[in-house]
């Protein structure tokens, strides 16, 4: 059988280099002609997605908002919008799993950062712009701590360091200053 | 025949491919052009298809030309790739439902003029039978018979290829083996062919 399989005759190729090249042109023009056009669907999908979800938003928002009888005339903040998400736990600055830099000297925990670390963990159900911010706040302050390990251990100039520590500081001042806000509007609530 | 595995090209004119004349890169389409047509057609059996399977195989050689290193003969990697795009293919579920397709009208008796249009036209009568005796077996086992009785892949070789064990290679082989047996020995009334 094997005989009988090898001895048949082999193919001619269905076409030149000239063909093959002609057709290789072909298809790279298609594909980009459809990658072009995936990629136009795409956002517009993407932006037709944005255009629903900031207009649910804003009617669970409107249905969300307590008159001011109910509330006794006093304004209410309302309800920018609720999500519910998986909200994995975060370390904070300052909370005691927190990675702190083994190389350099023990840095005192500011009472900002204890304050931080003493807030319970968040809910599932977060507000959207809030929850962004501090996330971002978050994940910023934990770049910067990055930051200042790597300079010490490499020896980075002082004043570098200096400038990125004040950075962190300013950063945690806000984050204290957005989650003071949060347990204010979620006692307002 | 010239096994696709066997076909080398000189070291010279592949480094001038890789940088990118195109006098070389003809010269490589010359070489493993003929070959690697010849093998994309005997597993996939349409002509049309295999055309089509043919020039995405080369034109993934040529993308990835500058990074072959030359451990083996250029036709074994051209194989790899050659073999790769076609059990991609037998896999696809948009093949799997075509096939599905021509099985169903392979009770018609115009089905035989399918098998004889899968054929390319040969000289000799007995060629123009293998041809039509691996056009009837299904797609898979006229891969794997081919991979392994002509291109000389190991049971373990083709279960690597296309993701099983080698159980299922052997008994793919033995299965076609019978297939084949049944096309080549004598028959009194069946015909072997029929009138186009």
């Amino acid at each position: 059988m094997a005989r009988r399989l090898r001895a048949l005759p082999p193919e001619t190729q269905p076409y030149g280099w000239a063909e093959f090249q002609r057709r290789g042109l072909e298809r790279a023009r298609i594909r980009c002609g459809a990658r072009r056009m995936t990629g136009l669907r795409r956002a517009v999908e993407l932006a037709a997605g944005l255009v629903l979800a900031v207009a649910a938003v804003a009617l669970w928002g409107r249905l969300g908002v307590p008159t001011d009888a109910e509330v006794g005339g006093e304004a209410v903040l309302p309800r920018v919008g609720l999500v519910a998400a998986e909200r994995p736990g975060r370390m904070r600055p300052g909370s005691p799993g927190y990675p702190r830099d083994p190389a350099g000297p023990e840095v005192q925990v500011s009472p900002v950062e204890r304050w931080l670390a003493s807030q319970p963990d968040d809910p599932p159900l977060v507000r959207v712009g809030a929850g962004a911010a501090v996330e971002g706040l978050e994940d910023r302050i934990a770049q910067l701590d990055d930051e200042i390990s790597a300079g010490r251990a490499l020896r980075a100039r002082p004043a570098r360091l200096f400038a990125i520590q004040q950075e962190r500081a300013q950063l945690v001042s806000s984050l204290a200053q957005v989650r003071y806000a949060e347990d204010l509007a979620a006692a307002a609530r | 025949m010239t096994r696709l595995v066997d076909i080398d090209v000189a070291a010279e004119v592949l480094a001038r491919a890789q940088a990118g004349d195109a006098r070389a890169q003809a010269e490589i389409y010359a070489a493993v052009a003929p070959a690697t047509f010849t093998l994309i057609r005997r597993i996939v059996g349409e002509r049309a298809l295999a055309e089509d399977l043919f020039q995405e195989a080369l034109m993934s050689l040529y993308q990835g030309l500058a990074h072959f290193r030359r451990e083996a003969p250029l036709g074994a990697w051209v194989r790899q790739i050659a073999v790769s795009k076609c059990l991609m293919f037998l896999r696809s579920p948009w093949n799997r439902a075509r096939l599905r397709l021509e099985l169903a009208d392979a009770a018609d008796p115009s089905s035989a003029a399918l098998l004889a249009s899968l054929a390319t036209p040969a000289p000799r009568a007995e060629c123009l039978d293998i041809e039509r005796a691996l056009a009837s077996l299904s797609p898979t086992a006229r891969a794997v018979i081919w991979l392994f009785e002509v291109e000389g892949y190991s049971h373990e070789e083709i279960a690597c290829a296309f993701g099983k064990t080698v159980s299922f290679s052997k008994s793919q082989v033995a299965r076609a083996h019978k297939k084949l047996r049944e096309w080549f020995e004598p028959r009194g009334a069946k015909e072997t062919c029929s009138t186009i």
